[in-house]
């Protein structure tokens, strides 16, 4: 009998020893992957509002809790990341990930906090000296530029923990088959929950599971509450494991935590609540030591997740939560109910040692026995056989069901284990990491968020975006006396820079932010031009001003006021938003003194964005549709004609536009007098559908030669589109994307017209429309300036940088 | 009837449960041991619930304190900004006449940080390591706040300003 007790016993403590290697294991393995990425539970919230242009195929996420960004390429082509000085960092395509050895972002980006030392020949303007990292089509990176590397929280925050705040705007640039794809989101402050209802549940399981000690179905019911444990741990790490980017040994690894915690402590504890259910009473101490692990490594890494916005797991934030509280609360409660357990159902042979020890002999203790029931029960269970192994025995058919109980809740532990980790290792990396939980700020709607890239061939602003924004403001600007070169090259460079962070959204960091605090760049664009008279000044000959900027002839009837009219240089400004048009606007004024001042400005309103459909034609103060005949993108002479491609012309302006601004006033009392039908024969068209007169609908070309039953031209001999349109003019075109304007009494339009060279456009056909427009009795040109727009801009550069030649001083 | 089992049981179990207060105890101290000892850090930045025990930006980085720079013989004004680890510049706003400017930024940290100089003509440090330091030279004749942002920080609100008068 003696012989076979301990050999029943030997499994017993052949796990007590592995319970003591467990918690020997425990200060390695404190940080059993709570943490994804160097990120635990944070109100921090990293957004990624837009990655635009978007392009099929290339995708940026915010993963690991904003750790970490990721970029997946499956296009053909390669995407190249910039760093922190707009250098290349990676480039992703199809040959792999590459990082470049001379970008410092290549060093910084490989911890979370950036503790490490940049080896010296890191130098962003070195050429870049790639070296290959992996086969894959996507990167992961800590990206600086997303998160808090700060080890205090930001003033405003700690000010007011407790409400929300947007900490700050983020901007990263890729490069893919020379668009540069701009990614813009937010930091924010998200603050979390209240914890007391978790507290409340850690602290009932606690209670409850010290309580089943004293039930009758003691054994079976701390055996399921271990068996509850293990599982609510299995399925915390799972959780975690989902969210961790990386190969399946990586993730596999988060899954059973540093050091394999988990595949020495789930089995372990697993079996030994099978065991506890078959009454093997000893083993309440390894329930003991499971319940004490697990809870407080789980209380120690884990308790923030009760109380902050998000976490880094795949479970909902309120079921992580629930699973954290089970952890610490049954684990706590085993803590004491494994010697609880032991003490209530201790065999004989150690009962009869415990009875010599004082306490139990003092007879006082023996007066203050416990309440009857308990005693009463724990005496019929003392009157059982005391031996372990009898126990099934005696229990008989009555416990087969417990022990059933406990078998399945273990098996199903068990297969926990495994299906998470089968799961885990099968799941796709990265695709289920966006972090539950947290509530974010309202996002922004389209109108606000679209963003349009600064950087480009291009300037932004004359043919993009498609559809003009709703919001117009104009700057033209004289140069200060005696500003030379230098002067005018650091404007430019000021006022480009200034430019690619407004259009972006981002801060300038002066305190005109607070303008559009909280708004997004809402389609911002920001165009500069050169006027004719800019040549001659900051030691521009003025024999290096271009054919294409040739000042424009006087016209008859005009009524010019000089001086609100021409300018040295110009500023555009286009956006959805009047503030953000405004902001941006007065930011770059600022910026150009002292080297120049305004000379005239002029505000003009478009439709705003949903209020007509995209592609409709925008409509001026009379009522017509204005602009239908506009040379279209999809056109094959499109460019030709708005942009200048002329090989003569000088290298600043090729790839540039030449826009003349004329400020229209309509004399609407005048032309509202008129009967609709007066009205349609100026314009020739008609005022509701906007179809020519010689019938068909809007884009139906015009057929002058049609007559009406009288004989009379049904498009009259003096009707505007007649005199304006392109067949009369020698092709001459131009693209009109004028705006409305109101000052005072005063309307009208502010006529903006791009073209490759007014000599080819606007001067032609508005020396036709001054001698015989019927058009002209209702307006009045009050204003008019001609400005060369240079080409677009690459990170690095700025607006008219070859203006002095290709000397780069 | 005091010698039946039935009675001693009770007594047992009275005692076992005395017996475990000591364990209770030792448990609870261990637990409490552990927390005490990670301190305030134990929540780690962002503290515990509602932020308490958060850490707090120190009080100079709501009011900077605004330093000159020093006008030397030779007519060029220097000043030494220190950048280190709390992502500060000390001092945060450097005064300055319009002129020449020697900007000496020292890292006194661990983490390298790159200032960029928003100014006309303006680059930056570049990369400076833990322990290094870069000294730049600026001319700005125009009066106004130039700013001077941590290419690496920038998000996290690490930025001086260069206040030319």
């Amino acid at each position: 009998m003696d012989i076979s007790v301990r050999a029943r016993r030997a499994p017993h403590w052949l796990l007590a020893v592995v319970a003591g290697l467990a918690a020997a294991l425990l200060p390695s393995g404190t940080a059993w992957a709570h943490e994804v990425g160097g990120v635990g539970a944070t109100n921090f919230a990293t957004t990624l509002s837009a990655l635009s242009p978007a392009v099929p195929g290339v995708s940026l996420a915010v993963v690991e809790n904003g750790s970490r960004l990721e970029l997946r390429n499956t296009t053909g082509r390669e995407v190249v990341v910039r760093g922190y000085s707009d250098e290349p960092y990676a480039r992703i395509g199809p040959d792999g990930v590459w990082l470049n050895d001379s970008s410092p972002a290549t060093y910084l980006n490989t911890d979370r906090f950036a503790s490490t030392t940049v080896p010296a020949d890191a130098d962003p303007a070195a050429p870049p000296r790639w070296r290959k990292i992996s086969d894959e089509t996507v990167h992961r990176w800590h990206d600086h530029r997303i998160h808090w590397m700060l080890s205090t929280l930001p003033t405003a925050v700690a000010a007011a923990p407790t409400a929300a705040h947007r900490v700050s705007d983020w901007h990263v640039d890729l490069d893919h088959d020379g668009a540069v794809l701009s990614a813009t989101g937010s930091l924010d402050w998200v603050p979390g929950p209240s914890p007391t209802p978790w507290y409340l549940l850690a602290a009932v399981s606690a209670l409850l599971v010290v309580g089943a000690v004293f039930t009758r179905r003691a054994h079976a019911l701390i055996a399921a509450a271990l068996g509850a444990l293990v599982a609510a741990d299995v399925l915390h790490a799972a959780g975690i494991a989902l969210v961790t980017t990386g190969n399946v040994p990586e993730r596999i690894s988060a899954f059973f935590g540093d050091g394999m915690t988990g595949l020495l402590i789930w089995p372990f504890g697993l079996a030994a609540a099978v065991l506890i259910a078959r009454r093997a009473t000893f083993l309440g101490f390894v329930a003991m030591g499971v319940g004490g692990l697990l809870s407080s490594m789980m209380a120690l890494d884990d308790a923030p997740v009760w109380w902050r916005s998000s976490a880094p797991s795949a479970l909902p934030a309120d079921l992580n939560r629930a699973g954290v509280a089970l952890v610490v609360g049954l684990g706590a409660g085993l803590l004491l109910a494994g010697p609880l357990l032991w003490r209530r159902f201790k065999p004989a042979s150690h009962r009869a040692v415990s009875t010599d020890s004082p306490e139990t002999a003092a007879p006082a203790v023996r007066d203050d026995a416990p309440p009857v029931v308990l005693g009463a029960r724990a005496a019929r269970a003392a009157a059982a056989p005391p031996t372990d192994e009898a126990a099934p025995e005696q229990a008989g058919a009555a416990t087969v069901g417990r022990r059933g109980f406990a078998g399945t809740l273990a098996a199903g532990g068990v297969g926990a284990i495994l299906g998470g980790a089968a799961g885990i290792a099968a799941g796709t990396p990265g695709e289920p990491a966006a972090p539950s939980g947290g509530t974010p700020a309202e996002p922004l709607t389209g109108v606000g968020a679209t963003r349009i890239a600064f950087h480009g061939e291009r300037q932004a602003g004359i043919s993009t975006p498609a559809r003009p924004q709703a919001q117009l403001r104009i700057v033209a600007f004289d140069l200060a006396d005696g500003v030379d070169r230098a002067g005018l090259q650091g404007l430019l460079r000021r006022w480009t820079q200034a430019a690619a962070q407004l259009s972006q959204g981002l801060p300038l960091g002066d305190t005109g932010d607070d303008v559009v605090s909280g708004s997004g760049p809402s389609s911002l664009t920001v165009t500069v031009g050169f006027g004719p008279s800019l040549f001659g000044k900051a030691g521009l000959p003025t024999s290096a001003r271009p054919a294409e900027l040739t000042p424009l002839p006087a016209f008859p009837g005009e009524q010019l006021d000089a001086a609100r009219s021409d300018g040295d240089l110009c500023l555009l400004v286009h956006a959805d938003d009047a503030l953000v048009a405004f902001r941006a606007a007065r930011a770059l004024t600022r910026l150009a003194a002292p080297q120049a001042r305004v000379r005239w400005q002029l505000d003009g309103f478009n439709t705003s964005p949903g209020v007509t459909p995209k592609a409709a034609t925008g409509r001026n103060l009379m009522g017509q549709l204005d602009g239908t005949n506009n040379p279209q993108p999809a056109d094959e002479d499109f460019t030709s004609k708005v942009y200048v491609t002329d090989p003569a012309a000088p290298a600043w302006l090729r790839g540039g536009s030449v826009l003349v601004v004329r400020r229209i006033r309509m004399l609407l009392d005048d032309w509202d007098a008129q009967p609709r039908q007066a009205q349609e024969r100026v314009i020739g068209r008609h005022k509701d559908t906007g179809a020519p007169l010689s019938g068909g609908q809007e884009r139906t070309p015009a057929n002058f030669g049609t007559t009406t039953g009288d004989g009379a031209p049904a498009i009259p001999a003096d009707a505007h589109i007649r005199l304006a349109t392109p067949a009369f003019n020698n092709g001459a075109a131009m693209l009109r994307r004028g705006y409305s304007y109101t000052d005072g009494d005063a309307a009208g339009l502010i006529f903006l017209a791009w073209q490759a060279d007014p000599r080819r456009g606007f001067v032609p056909v508005q020396q036709r429309l001054a001698a015989a427009d019927a058009l002209n009795r209702f307006i009045r040109h009050e204003t008019s300036a001609l400005f060369a727009m240079p080409h677009g801009v690459t990170p690095g550069g700025h607006l008219g940088q070859d203006l002095f030649g290709d000397d780069p001083a | 009837m005091t010698s039946t089992p039935r009675e001693t049981s009770p007594r047992l179990t009275a005692s076992s449960r005395l017996r475990a207060i000591p364990r209770l105890l030792t448990a609870s101290g261990a637990l409490a041991v552990t927390f005490a000892l990670s301190g305030c850090a134990l929540w780690g930045l962002e503290g515990g619930p509602d932020a308490q025990g958060a850490a707090t930006p120190p009080a100079a980085v709501t009011a900077p304190p605004a330093v000159a720079a020093v006008l030397g013989a030779d007519g060029v004004q220097r000043i030494e900004i220190t950048v280190d680890d709390e992502l500060r510049l000390t001092p945060q706003v450097v005064t300055a006449r319009p002129g020449r400017i020697e900007l000496t930024f020292r890292n006194v940290g661990l983490t390298p940080h790159d200032i960029a100089l928003r100014i006309p003509a303006g680059a930056g440090t570049g990369n400076i390591n833990g322990s290094a330091s870069d000294t730049v030279t600026v001319e700005i004749s125009e009066p106004g706040a130039y700013p001077m942002p941590c290419l690496y920080h920038g998000t996290s609100g690490m930025r001086g300003t260069l206040q030319i008068r």
